[in-house]
């Protein structure tokens, strides 16, 4: 598919690139490729960047920026008012030095790279690179959990050379965390209070990971539409949003968890009790060039600095962004808000020794209320110490009507006493497109950027939210970087092809019914004459 | 108004398509999520109502233009182009609600009422077409009686499986609701009407299910079940006591404006019907591509109103 687009893309080769037509958001390639591809290394540091093949001599290029201006010492030739350089001869050259100037108000730019080494056979042998710079300063994430996570990881996966900083106040809590039984890490360290309050309603796990990491291990992002009008972004961006962050966790069957020991796996039990399976979250397997600082408790942020709880504080330049991914309940304090209201999911259960009904081999989430989508239902099977092994039916209330309302040293308040709450904490931060209101610089990227409550478990929403927040800071339009994926929504996925056939058809109806009448006299409509439909004597009906 | 043969080739082809793609339909759903199960009363709906409908009220239309001048031919099309098709219909019509509402009441499944009334019904259907293009059905009373038993069982299951689900919440369902009642007050009709007229049970033309009369027929129509009862107990009664009540129009062609009106007036509430459907899908998985191929087969289906005209001449 990849090269089919190249192809389409192929202009002519030249020692000079005088006549090269440079292709603008894309690659330019010469015609006539040698079927093994170049490796060409790109590194940069600033806007300044050296390109090269590695192990031989480059001939020939061409490099274009989306935006912005592209200048080189390297004897070259400009093209598309100074966003293209391609080589005025073809005179061997180790390497190729390239500066990206900005124009006025770019945020950032896309450079294709192609270096041509020479020809084989008569044809070129060549290879390519793509490079994204940033306009923008240092981005400083606060909070590691699934927000501030799938944040940094958007940064660094599309801009490698940006300045990016993580400050996790918890500490990493190793690989071994995602090798041993998901039940030992259900729950977990959960001894932090959040809200510095006596209830233990407010203790939440403070690690890298964060609360994704403790939690049941399910993989529930909801609807594309719901997301979307939650965070207040359209259904394309927010299916964008889901998409990426699925693609940093591993999930299946709609949990995030791997089997420890296959094919001796337990997709059954609930985690607390899950002695087969190991836990994956957003944490695990992280980029290890993530510059992530643990033990950083930040305690408060506002447009011109970040301080610490140690007296640390760092100054913030003109173009740093900061994303706020402390989790919905600690973002607000850091903003100095000491009363503050937010969302959250209840949940109520029912355990059985045995039930009919139940004939499941995998944990099953049913969803009875389609109109509203308001509910849940997680049903698995759960181990009791002294009690033994029951099935459990997990009834989650996803659409509450009454917003909590918290208070730094206050207690927990839940509105519905009659369920639990499921830690869903959500909705406590005001802003436009993840930027916080009354601030430039400061963004929200975790669960407290949920407006509105959805049919969904928090940790993949959060992590959209902290995607969305890696955009906004960036200053890149969402999915603008990305090819469009492919639609990924929990319900429905895709109509299959025995869905399209059964749906398409009964179009054969119309086409049967539009030739059972032409005129059978008509030699072009021969096709009635099969029979007469006079002729036929079966049935009868008088209506 | 004769007995004329309904099943040519044609039909013949369409039946088995209908019959087969819905029962590999209602199998497809019996343990597909809400979501596909919901996808899968979209295709039907269209199909009934979008597609079967709209071809029948088409070939209708071409019908009464082609044949206007010679009764004899437009009755023996108009019930091979029109009555079958439409009444054909039911099969999706009725699958797509009985995979609607099971889907609704999940994790709840339907009442085993439900379940006996449906498969009471599908038994009822298949006999009465077995009797229908047979020589078993011709001047027996039997056919009759299975005629009427037919039509009361659907009523009754359709109005059973619409009460033992979650209650109508939005227009969709409103208009769902509405259209499929309506389609029940025709499908009442022709099943009051197709057995008797071999039967030694002349009168039951001259019921007020063939009235003709618009604002009267019209309110037959809407009082159906009481009219269908009404009849039900005229027919164990071997149809005596029966006003006659002649129709004012003695021409063939275009004879039943209470039909007609009613009729379209289906077809347009089931219209709202399916099209507020494929909306609401949208709103609730937050996907296109479903909708978009549900809204190109009910294109193709309205479609019928250009191209079985251009055809049919």
């Amino acid at each position: 598919m990849f090269f089919v687009a190249l192809a389409a893309m192929v202009t002519k080769g030249h020692s000079n690139g005088q006549a090269i037509s440079c292709t603008d958001g894309a690659y330019t390639f010469p015609s006539g490729v040698d079927s093994s591809l170049e490796t060409v290394t790109t590194t940069c540091s600033g806007y300044d960047c050296t390109t090269q093949i590695q192990g031989k001599d480059t001939k020939g290029f061409v490099i274009s920026t989306t935006h912005g201006t592209i200048s080189t010492t390297t004897a070259r030739i400009s093209k598309n008012s100074n966003r293209c350089i391609v080589h005025k001869n073809n005179n061997e050259k180790s390497s190729i030095q390239f500066t990206w100037n900005p124009g006025q108000g770019d945020t950032f730019t896309s450079i294709y790279i192609t270096l041509v080494s020479g020809k084989n056979g008569g044809n070129h042998k060549f290879g390519y690179n793509l490079r994204r710079l940033s306009n923008v300063g240092t981005v400083y994430v606060v909070g590691a959990g699934p927000g501030g996570l799938a944040a940094a990881r958007w940064i660094h996966g599309h801009f490698p050379d940006s300045q990016l900083k993580v400050y996790e106040r918890g500490n990493d809590p190793g690989a071994s965390w995602y090798t041993r039984p998901i039940s030992e890490t259900s729950e977990a360290n959960m001894a932090h209070n959040v809200m510095q309050s006596t209830s233990t309603d407010y203790n939440l796990a403070s690690m890298v990971g964060g609360q994704q990491n403790i939690n049941g291990a399910v993989y529930a992002p909801g609807t594309p539409k719901a997301l979307a009008g939650s965070l207040g972004i359209n259904v394309s961006e927010a299916r964008y949003l889901q998409h990426t962050a699925s693609t940093y966790v591993h999930h299946k069957d709609h949990m995030m968890w791997q089997c420890i020991n296959p094919p001796d796996c337990d997709s059954l039990s609930f985690a607390s009790s899950n002695a087969k399976m190991a836990r994956r979250s957003i944490a695990y397997d992280l980029p290890g060039d993530i510059d992530l600082e643990t033990g950083a408790d930040v305690q408060y942020v506002n447009d011109t600095a970040i301080s610490f709880y140690n007296d640390t504080v760092i100054t913030l330049k003109e173009k740093d962004a900061v994303i706020l991914a402390a989790g919905a309940l600690v973002s607000p304090q850091l903003l100095g808000e000491t009363e503050f209201d937010g969302w959250n999911h209840y949940y109520g259960f029912k355990q059985h020794f045995a039930h009919d009904d139940f004939q499941y081999d995998k944990q099953t989430f049913l969803y009875p209320d389609i109109e509203k989508n308001e509910t849940e239902l997680n049903i698995g099977k759960i181990a009791i110490p002294f009690q033994g092994n029951f099935w459990l039916e997990i009834n989650m209330s996803m659409l509450p009507s009454i917003r909590e309302h918290h208070v730094v040293g206050g207690n927990y308040t839940n509105p519905y006493p009659d369920l639990s709450q499921a830690w869903h904490f959500a909705g406590t931060m005001n802003h436009t497109r993840s930027k916080i209101h009354n601030y430039t610089r400061l963004f929200t990227g975790d669960a407290g950027a949920l407006k509105t409550p959805f049919n969904c478990h928090t940790s993949l929403p959060a992590a959209a939210a902290g995607i969305l927040a890696a955009h906004a800071a960036m200053g890149v339009p969402v999915g603008s970087l990305d090819a469009v994926p492919p639609t990924k929504a929990i319900k429905p996925p895709e109509p299959t092809v025995e869905e399209l056939v059964v749906t398409y058809s009964w179009a054969s109806l119309l086409a049967i019914y539009a030739v059972s009448d032409l005129n059978p006299g008509s030699k072009k409509k021969a096709i009635a004459a099969i029979e007469p439909i006079e002729q036929a004597v079966w049935g009868r009906l008088v209506f | 108004m004769g007995s004329s043969g309904f099943l040519d080739p044609f039909n013949w082809i369409v039946l088995v398509i209908t019959v087969v793609l819905t029962c590999y339909i209602l199998a497809m759903s019996w343990d597909a999520p809400k979501s596909e199960a919901m996808y899968l009363h979209g295709i039907l709906n269209v199909a009934a109502f979008a597609m079967m409908v709209a071809i029948g009220i088409s070939k209708q239309i071409a019908l009464v233009m082609k044949w206007k001048k010679n009764p004899e031919k437009y009755m023996t099309q108009h019930k091979q182009r029109h009555t079958f098709v439409n009444a054909l219909a039911m099969v999706p019509a009725y699958a797509a609600l009985y995979i609607g509402q099971r889907a609704r009441s999940l994790p709840d499944k339907l009442s085993q009422a439900n379940q006996i009334l449906a498969i009471a019904l599908v038994a009822l259907v298949t006999l009465n077409f077995f009797l229908c293009v047979s020589s078993l059905g011709k001047s027996r009373k039997l056919s009759t009686y299975f005629a009427w038993g037919t039509g009361a069982v659907s009523a009754a299951s359709t109005a059973l499986l619409i009460a033992d689900g979650p209650p109508p919440e939005n227009t969709h369902h409103y208009l769902g609701i509405t259209a499929v009642f309506m389609y029940q007050a025709i499908l009442l009709r022709f099943f009051v009407s197709y057995a008797y007229e071999e039967d030694d049970m002349k009168n039951a033309k001259k019921t007020h299910f063939r009235e003709g009369k618009t604002l009267q027929g019209l309110a037959w129509l809407a009082f159906s079940p009481i009219a269908y009862l009404g009849d039900g107990a005229r027919m164990l009664r071997g149809w005596t006591g029966v006003r006659a009540t002649p129709s004012k129009s003695k021409k063939a062609v275009g004879k039943y404006l209470d039909h007609i009106i009613w009729g379209f007036a289906t077809f347009g509430v089931a219209l709202g019907a399916v099209f507020t459907g494929i909306a609401l899908y949208e709103e609730w998985y937050g996907t296109e591509e479903h909708t978009t191929h549900l809204f190109a087969l009910a294109g193709a289906g309205l479609g019928a109103f250009v191209i079985v005209p251009l055809s049919s001449f």
